[in-house]
């Protein structure tokens, strides 16, 4: 707390350029002291004057309006519907991924080679896994590829393909 | 909310004894997931937060984004309000602000605020006079300071926060606040070619 009588004109300058003229905005600890310069001191005085030029300019732009009631009966609805509205959204967007590459897949009439592939794949993860214990980690992606492919029936496709 | 409330009607009553719950119990409720105590906060605040980032943004619906988000991020994070260490409104001026602060700095340049039309150079120097003294031209040379200049002012000026808040709300010391103020009228004035210019 500045005690009045304090208050120095470079501070009180400083005041009027950060703030402005009126001294309700001023800092709360040095108020009652600025405002006493400001009535002891001509120099104070002229500067106040000039400060509150500004402030008049800014007052002139206009206030923006306030809220619609549809922005805030929006707003004052929207936390949960919104939190649950993402989870439907992602749910969604899994089940479209899901959804796009099962049509894609009867499209091309190779729905039952991916079925081959999906079992032949969890069959080979079973293998693999069982043998986890007995070999190296390198012989177990061999092992496993080598289910994967046979299960599949693959490597006639593969054959064809080169 | 009429959705909530009808499927648990005790809302409603506690909704009408939350209306004048404090802003940190309200958001203590919140952190529990209480819709009403988070609708209660909404219609409370949700006027001086737009207005702020309307003033911040210069476009009416940018600020509705940035205060939809923002209280999307309180009912989100309700739980990381501490009423020791801040006053509501000030840490929610924090949220809003670092939203448009982010927003301005993904799109730059700066956009005009709504509805701004080129300035005519008047060879009627009274035109152009009353042109520079309306609300208007001072909202554009507002658009143009620096965003955390026009920040401070904004929160100085308008909002009517103290210059501890204020400070508090842009994360830095009051110091480092009246330098930013200091330095936004000072542009202002230069640009508006005041006698508060003089000041300076």
């Amino acid at each position: 707390m500045v005690e009045q009588g304090d208050m120095k004109l470079d501070r009180f300058k400083e005041i009027l350029a950060a703030y402005g003229g009126d001294s309700s905005r001023w800092p709360e600890d040095e108020r009652a002291a600025a405002e006493q310069l400001a009535t002891t001191s001509d120099e104070a005085k002229e500067l106040l004057a000039c400060a509150g030029e500004l402030d008049v300019l800014l007052s002139s732009t206009p206030t923006p309006a306030p809220a619609s009631v549809a922005f805030l009966d929006k707003l004052a609805s929207q936390p949960a519907p919104t939190v649950a509205n993402q989870a439907v959204g992602t749910a969604r967007t899994s089940g479209f991924a899901f959804g796009a590459l099962f049509q894609i897949l009867r499209a091309g009439g190779m729905m039952p080679r991916a079925a081959g592939l999906i079992s032949a794949c969890a069959l080979g993860i079973v293998l693999g896994t069982s043998q986890l214990g007995r070999h190296h980690d390198n012989y177990l992606v061999v092992d496993a590829s080598e289910n994967l492919i046979t299960n599949a029936g693959l490597m006639s496709d593969l054959k064809e393909i080169d | 909310m009429t959705e909530h409330q009808d499927d648990n009607p005790e809302s409603v009553s506690e909704s009408g004894g939350l209306a004048n719950a404090p802003d940190h119990e309200l958001v203590a409720r919140i952190a529990n997931r209480e819709q009403a105590a988070y609708a209660v906060l909404v219609y409370r605040h949700t006027d001086r937060y737009l207005a702020h980032a309307e003033r911040v943004m210069g476009s009416r619906a940018e600020a509705e984004d940035i205060v939809q988000d923002s209280f999307i991020k309180l009912w989100t994070h309700a739980e990381g309000f501490d009423p020791a260490r801040a006053k509501f409104s000030t840490w929610f001026y924090r949220i809003v602000l670092n939203r448009c602060l982010d927003r301005k700095r993904a799109k730059k340049p700066v956009a005009l605020p709504e509805g701004y039309d080129a300035v005519d150079d008047s060879d009627n120097p009274s035109e152009a006079l009353e042109e520079k003294q309306s609300g208007h031209m001072v909202r554009v040379h507002l658009m143009e300071l620096p965003e955390r200049q026009r920040a401070a002012i904004t929160l100085c000026y308008f909002e009517g926060l103290s210059n501890k808040d204020a400070a508090e709300a842009l994360e830095v010391s009051v110091k480092a606040l009246e330098s930013l103020l200091i330095r936004g009228r000072r542009a202002l004035a230069a640009n508006l070619k005041c006698e508060a210019g003089n000041l300076f």
